[in-house]
């Protein structure tokens, strides 16, 4: 066939020698049937297009565009060869040959093809702009344009759109990808073109990028496009495109055979049939067979990188079917081809190609060398996908070495695609930017030069003179003023500017201030909760008070008492629930701490110590720790208040921390009188003891609760990562000898790259000190427990944002992970984290052989990772290129100009100056004219003033009238500065309270779980007891319950004492303005729960009503009600009323009825609404701090649904 | 003793059931007409029949003082009804004197011992101020610190030798007069001078030696109230 056109053309190019007369036409005709026919052939033989178009470029030596065309044809030859330093001298010869915009569109088309593949993304963009351009151009024309040009113009047109789509696509940008591809119909209706026809419904195919009702849906119109893609090819015998859908096809067969099998059953039989022919075998796999025919088909055009493809296809299923042996052949062929491609072209540069495994180099990267050599061309990202698989197999045959080498390069090569993508595109835009600015830049400067001289020089001029005017004037005693007028200007911006830093500052604390007391809320609510429990063990000892008097056991006590175990058992269960759903909430704000700040602020609290005539020595260290800075301050701060009240007078504490090589102990040393054996022993050992009952000092023993919250903050630290596991607190002591308290915290060093691997912890937050645990569990080889870390990693990112979709661990492959969806709606998160964390279980899943979760993550790891490094800006920036051109232009223009107005104005003013001289000594006078006006309106100002035309007297008066000025003009400055004292003085308050309650809360927080684990245990014994009991065990029970109180109690006054100090801030508010700010926070849950109505506000108080409260616990009052009551069906009013010494504020729900049982129940553990509990507690505290008890929180049946009401005092202000 | 009618304030049904078998089973003279759970109940069962005692708890649902506000309201409408109350308020002694102020007969913890006969007897019988032991327990502890702090002003008065010009001078300064103006008071018949030299000898009695060093006027005068030598109950000024 192709020695058939060669010997036609050249008997046509010896005929065209031969006639003189029609040769032009006749020429240009065989020169275009040729590139028809290279055209033709380009997916059916690539061989015959390059041999044809070979033909053209000969023939078509004196017709440009049919040359050019010819190139492009050749390019495409090229390209498909993986020529790619081929396809660039192609186009740009073409490009030099032609001039018409329609074939220079064929060639850019071509050139952005290539790009795509090699992934030069600023290249690709620059050409598609052009093209772009000339594709606006052409539209206009295409009514006159021949046959052939018609033909060219679809084909260019359309390809345009395919492959930016394609472009967009491989970038994860979905919505781009489908918007580009709208576009390819529409151009096909000019005239029909197979190949870019069925290109068109292949894109469609496997892309995922048809939008459908849901997964089913659109894997069948998936396979709708694939199957009419595949059946136009294998008609017309497009190879390139049937192969291409086939092994699409073999991949779908894979996930979705029965789906397709019962929908398009024809199809799917046809499929089977002309696969199964030449089988013998009738349970062949459909997939296996699928893709072996690809190869076939694409080994037969000659495509390297799809032969690749088709074996990496082919891979894959055979692994799918756990021929692990065979589907590493697979890959190892794969690879063969391309290093078969590097040599084919680079052979002489870098004679070395890529191994499966290497085991004697296993850090050398073939591949790395390949992109880093700029002479090398290759596709990164073809090498990545054989590796990724690579691995898996090797994982799957339990070669984990050969895995994790593959899994590196793959990783190596998927960053150093984004790196170059960023890079080029980068480094490109500047060099571009300069080279065309460069020059008009040179032409400005020399421009300005010039202005700029002729400007000195009028100025110089300009100056002497008027420095001559002004010396007439004896002017000296202005220029003062007007400093000083500049001065105040500056610093009054200056000031200003401090006063929004101090007030921004300030506005951040008191949020964090906010924060901290509604965790405070809810810390009381609990301690309330606890409290509950004591009234039922005070009935449980009476109950056996009295079976000890009666010497009996009746029935009636046995059950009650059982009925009560039962009742705190309740009550435990629920504040292990709170407990456990607020785990994550609270974290510990661990950073690098320089321990010698502490100190100082230890060492500045002398005063308290030389009060007492001990003397308190801080050593001065330079050590760095890891730790909560609060919480460590805290601590210190204990230990030395103990040591100072267990000093004796003329005693010495000393302060200092010795350094090791993993942890920092910091000690508080005294010369006290010391502890006995066993104080020691119970307060090293014992979670909870009786703190009356530690010390020997003479006045009298009590410790205090510091020292067991020193304990609780250190095992605090011991349960949030494996990072403290050196955390310790203890004491040495003796009797008389004094005693040292000790903690240790991990150690910093000192170092600048150390402190650089931590900035993610330094910031906190939960689920970044999981995932360090998650990072170590993996390198140490435990991977169950790195996906157990995982998984909490993954509940604590999803706790923060509850509205989203939830990220799971592992998910079926075809849905999209949650995380793309959050990072695609904008939502805050640490991404980078998340990438992390799926890299790490990708490589855990690898290792424990689980495939889908390997898949899912491993998918989920990359797709994050391009989009979060997509490079958003490239086709915007292009645009804004050219429009910068523009306007450069524009600039020179109005330079140009600018310069020719001030020459002019020069030249004037030179002319104008002898008149100047004159009028600035009118303007003095005018100024001076005008001050003393301004001056009629101060009150002092005739003392200054006299009515004179007297030139030197007037300017006396003015320069006395200046110095008041003065004075006036710093009043603002004053201000200003008494505002930011103010403001720094509120901050310094609010972070101390802030610090407090944080303190408190982890302190809290600590108490409870203490009294969660510590008393856990007692009521089931209590209920065994009970159940089993005799008369003669009553005793023993009465001890039961005793020691149970006892216990209680004191794990009760630890967390009291934390809770008696008070955080309530009493303030008066308007009463009105309490119910709008309820309102708005109904109104955002309204909408949060996609509430019908509107929440209703109705209110009878005037403008004057003032309350006692708390505004930031009302808010959350109002927010804990409304968060129990709201549902989607809620119909909400909120009113106010006033109600004698009270107001009253209801929230009523009509659209529900609760019975008289639930309403009852409302306010207590049992209802399982912890808001209320919440609720019920800042009423309280209402009512205790505003010192008159008789606050209400009732809910109350309605006519129409229920309401919840509860009243606060007015205030008599 | 004749039989009377009774009405349980108790918001938790669990306690409501040890309290009943406490009347059932120890006070069956008592008749239980009536058991409310939330305010509303309360009033309810009062317009049915008017009970000789209102055992009564402070914290009701969400309110939790409420308690008060129906002692007061039932004091003035049902003067002839004893109110006892029956709390697990343990810590909250304000309450305690608040419930008292709006007329309780007494307050009964739940804590100890919990209700007994001899309590509900002692209300009925017309007796104010019925404690249960760990009341009294508290308020004997408080009156014992409120009358040591008397006896110790005596102590101090006669420890640190002050005689009736020094407690003249102290309570001035506290008052925030100067050395001038305590020097023109009837009963200060010293020159500013020697007043400067009683503060010296004042400081020297009320300080250990190495306390002394920077004492003002001010620190003197507080540290006369921290020794209970002048009264801050009973801050007056002299006649001029």
């Amino acid at each position: 066939m192709q020695s058939k056109w060669r010997i036609l053309g050249y008997c046509l190019s010896l005929l065209s020698l031969a006639s003189c007369g029609s040769r032009k036409s006749s020429y240009d005709d065989l020169v275009d049937s040729l590139n028809v026919r290279a055209y033709h052939y380009r997916y059916i033989n690539t061989d015959t297009t390059y041999s044809c178009a070979h033909e053209a470029q000969e023939a078509a030596y004196d017709n440009p565009d049919g040359r050019s065309e010819a190139l492009c044809n050749l390019a495409f030859v090229a390209y498909k060869n993986m020529d790619f330093d081929e396809v660039d001298s192609c186009i740009s010869l073409a490009r030099t040959y032609s001039d018409n915009p329609l074939i220079l569109l064929c060639a850019d088309v071509m050139q952005m093809k290539a790009y795509q593949r090699t992934g030069e993304g600023e290249r690709f963009f620059r050409v598609k702009s052009q093209a772009e351009d000339r594709i606006q151009y052409l539209s206009n024309r295409q009514e006159r344009m021949s046959d052939h040009e018609k033909q060219l113009w679809v084909y260019a047109q359309t390809e345009y759109y395919l492959i930016t789509s394609t472009y967009y696509f491989y970038q994860e940008q979905d919505s781009l990808a489908r918007s580009e591809l709208r576009h390819v119909l529409p151009a096909l209706q000019l005239r029909v073109d197979t190949a870019q026809w069925v290109y068109y419904n292949y894109m469609l195919g496997p892309g995922g990028l048809v939008e459908g009702r849901d997964a089913r849906d659109i894997t069948l119109q998936e396979f709708d496009y694939l199957f009419r893609a595949y059946n136009t090819s294998r008609r017309d015998s497009l190879r390139y495109f049937e192969a291409n859908c086939l092994q699409a096809l073999a991949t779908m067969f894979l996930s979705h055979d029965s789906l397709i099998r019962e929908n398009r059953p024809d199809e799917y039989h046809l499929l089977r049939f002309q696969h199964h022919a030449s089988d013998e075998a009738t349970d062949v796999f459909l997939p296996s067979s699928l893709a072996r025919h690809a190869l076939d088909l694409f080994k037969a055009y000659g495509d390297l990188f799809q032969t690749a493809c088709a074996y990496r296809t082919l891979g894959e299923i055979e692994f799918q079917r756990g021929a692990y042996e065979s589907s590493l052949y697979c890959y190892e062929q794969a690879l063969a081809c391309v290093n078969q491609h590097h040599l084919r072209y680079y052979g002489d540069i870098s004679p070395d190609t890529l191994m499966v495994f290497n085991p004697d180099d296993l850090l050398r990267s073939v591949e790395q060398e390949w992109i880093e050599d700029p002479r090398i061309s290759t596709v990164p990202e073809w090498i990545a996908g054989i590796r990724q698989q690579l691995s898996l197999t090797y994982s799957a045959l339990g070669m984990k070495q050969a895995s994790d080498y593959n899994r590196n390069f793959y990783l190596d090569l998927l960053q150093a695609t984004n790196q170059n993508q960023e890079l080029e595109s980068r480094t490109a835009e500047l060099e571009y930017q300069t080279r065309s600015l460069r020059s008009r830049m040179v032409l400005c400067v020399v421009l300005l030069g010039l202005a700029l001289l002729l400007a000195l020089l009028v100025q110089r001029s300009l100056k002497r003179r008027v420095n001559t005017s002004l010396r007439e004037l004896q002017d000296d005693q202005w220029q003062p003023y007007r400093d000083f007028v500049a001065w105040n200007k500056a610093k009054l911006d200056e000031l200003d500017e401090e006063r929004e830093e101090q007030e921004e500052r300030l506005e951040m604390s008191r949020r964090r201030v906010t924060d901290d007391k509604r965790k405070n809320a809810e810390n009381r609510a609990k301690v309330s909760l606890v409290h509950g429990i004591v009234p039922f063990l005070d009935r449980i000892g009476g109950e056996v008070v009295r079976m000890n008097q009666e010497g009996t056991i009746s029935p009636e006590r046995r059950e009650y008492i059982v009925e009560l175990v039962d009742e705190i058992e309740r009550y435990n269960a629920i504040l292990t629930e709170w407990i456990r759903m607020e785990q994550g909430q609270l974290n510990l704000h661990v950073s690098t701490v320089e321990l010698q700040k502490l100190f100082d602020i230890i060492a500045e609290g002398h005063y308290a110590f030389d009060q007492k005539h001990v003397t308190l020595r801080v050593e001065p260290t330079d050590a760095l720790v890891k730790a909560d800075e609060s919480l460590t301050l805290f601590m210190v701060n204990t230990l030395c208040d103990n040591a100072r009240k267990f000093t004796p007078e003329e005693g010495q504490v000393t302060l200092s921390a010795e350094t090791t090589e993993d942890y920092v102990e910091v000690r508080v040393t005294d010369t006290g009188c010391g502890l006995s054996e066993q104080d020691v022993e119970t307060l090293t050992h014992n979670k909870v003891y009786d703190t009356s009952e530690i010390g020997t000092r003479p006045e009298g023993k009590g410790f205090g609760f510091g020292l067991m919250n020193c304990k609780g903050i250190i095992e605090k630290y011991k349960k949030t990562s494996s990072l403290f596991s050196c955390c310790d607190f203890g004491v040495h002591s003796k009797l008389d000898e004094g005693s040292t308290f000790y903690f240790r915290l991990p150690r910093v060093v000192r170092m600048l790259i150390l402190l650089m691997l931590f900035p993610l912890l330094a910031q906190a937050g939960e689920e970044v000190q999981l995932y360090d645990s998650l990072f170590l569990a993996n390198v140490e080889g435990n991977y169950e427990e790195a996906k157990c870390m995982a998984q909490r990693t993954l509940d604590a990112l999803n706790a923060a944002h509850p509205e989203m979709t939830p990220m799971l661990l592992v998910d079926s492959l075809g849905t999209e992970p949650a995380e793309m969806q959050w990072a695609k709606s904008g939502v805050r998160a640490d991404y980078e984290l998340i990438v992390g964390l799926r890299n790490e279980m990708a490589l855990a899943a690898l290792a424990l052989n689980d495939w889908t979760m390997y898949q899912y993550n491993n998918r989920a790891c990359i797709r994050l990772h391009k989009y979060l490094h997509q490079d958003k800006t490239l086709p915007t920036y292009f645009r804004r290129l050219e429009r910068t051109h523009r306007n450069s232009n524009l600039l020179l223009v109005l330079i140009v100009v600018a310069s020719a107005l001030i020459l002019f104005f020069s030249v004037r003013l030179l002319v104008g100056l002898q008149l100047y001289k004159k009028r600035e000594i009118d303007e003095l006078k005018d100024y001076c004219l005008r001050l003393f006006s301004e001056a009629q309106s101060l009150p002092q100002s005739e003392a200054f003033l006299t009515q004179t035309s007297d030139y030197p007297v007037m300017q006396q008066q003015a320069s006395a009238y200046q110095h008041r000025l003065v004075e006036e003009s710093l009043q603002p400055i004053n201000h200003l500065r008494d505002e930011i004292v103010r403001l720094s003085d509120e901050r310094a308050r609010l972070e101390f309270e802030q610090n407090r309650l944080y303190v408190q809360n982890q302190i809290l927080d600590n108490c409870l779980s203490t009294i969660k684990h510590e008393s856990m245990y007692y009521p089931s014994r209590i209920r065994l007891l009970t159940e089993k009991m005799q008369e003669e065990d009553i005793s023993q029970l009465s001890e039961l319950v005793h020691y149970y109180r006892h216990l209680y109690t004191l794990l009760c006054q630890q967390a009291d004492a934390q809770v008696s100090q008070p955080g309530f801030k009493r303030q008066t508010l308007d009463a009105a303005l309490v119910l709008s700010r309820a309102h708005g926070c109904a109104t955002r849950l309204a909408r949060k729960y996609n509430l019908e109505g509107e929440v209703e506000q109705a209110s009878d108080l005037d403008s004057t009503t003032l309350i006692l409260g708390d505004e930031i616990l009302l808010d959350l009052l109002f927010e804990s009600l409304l968060q129990g009551m709201i549902h989607p069906e809620a119909r909400l009013t909120l009113r106010a009323e006033d109600e004698g010494n009270f107001v009253r504020y209801s929230i009523a729900d009509a659209s529900i009825r609760l019975t008289t049982e639930q309403l009852a129940d409302l306010f207590y553990p049992e209802s399982g609404k912890i808001g209320y509990l919440v609720a019920k507690q800042i009423l309280r505290e209402h009512d205790t701090y505003s010192n008159h008890p008789g606050c209400r929180l009732v809910a109350e049946p309605r006519d129409e649904g229920y309401a919840i009401y509860f009243t606060l005092l007015k205030s008599k202000r | 003793m004749e039989q009377f009618k009774v009405i349980i304030v108790e918001d938790v049904k669990l306690e409501l059931k040890g309290t009943e078998q406490i009347f059932r089973s120890e006070i069956p003279e008592a008749e239980v007409i009536g058991t409310a759970q939330n305010e509303s109940e309360v009033w309810k069962l009062f317009r049915q029949a008017e009970p000789d005692l209102l055992l009564l708890d402070l914290g009701l649902g969400g309110s939790t003082t409420i308690g008060v506000e129906i002692c007061r309201q039932v004091r003035t409408r049902y003067p002839q009804c004893h109110v006892l109350i029956f709390t697990g308020e343990i810590l909250n002694e304000r309450l305690w004197v608040e419930v008292l102020k709006a007329g309780a007969d007494g307050i009964i913890l739940k804590t100890g011992e919990l209700l007994t006969r001899d309590d509900v007897m002692l209300v009925m019988k017309g007796r104010q101020l019925v404690f249960n032991q760990p009341i009294l327990e508290k308020i004997v502890e408080r009156f014992k610190r409120s009358v040591m702090a008397e006896s110790m002003q005596h102590d101090a008065l006669i420890n640190y030798d002050i005689d009736e010009y020094d407690e003249r001078f102290l309570r001035h300064l506290a008052l925030g007069y100067t050395k001038d103006m305590i020097a023109q008071l009837k009963g200060m018949p010293f020159s500013p001078k020697s007043l400067e030299k009683r503060q010296t000898e004042l400081v020297n009695r009320l300080f250990s030696e190495h306390e002394r060093n920077g004492v003002n006027a001010t620190r003197l005068a507080v540290r006369a109230l921290q020794l209970h030598l002048i009264d801050i109950d009973n801050l007056e000024p002299d006649d001029e």
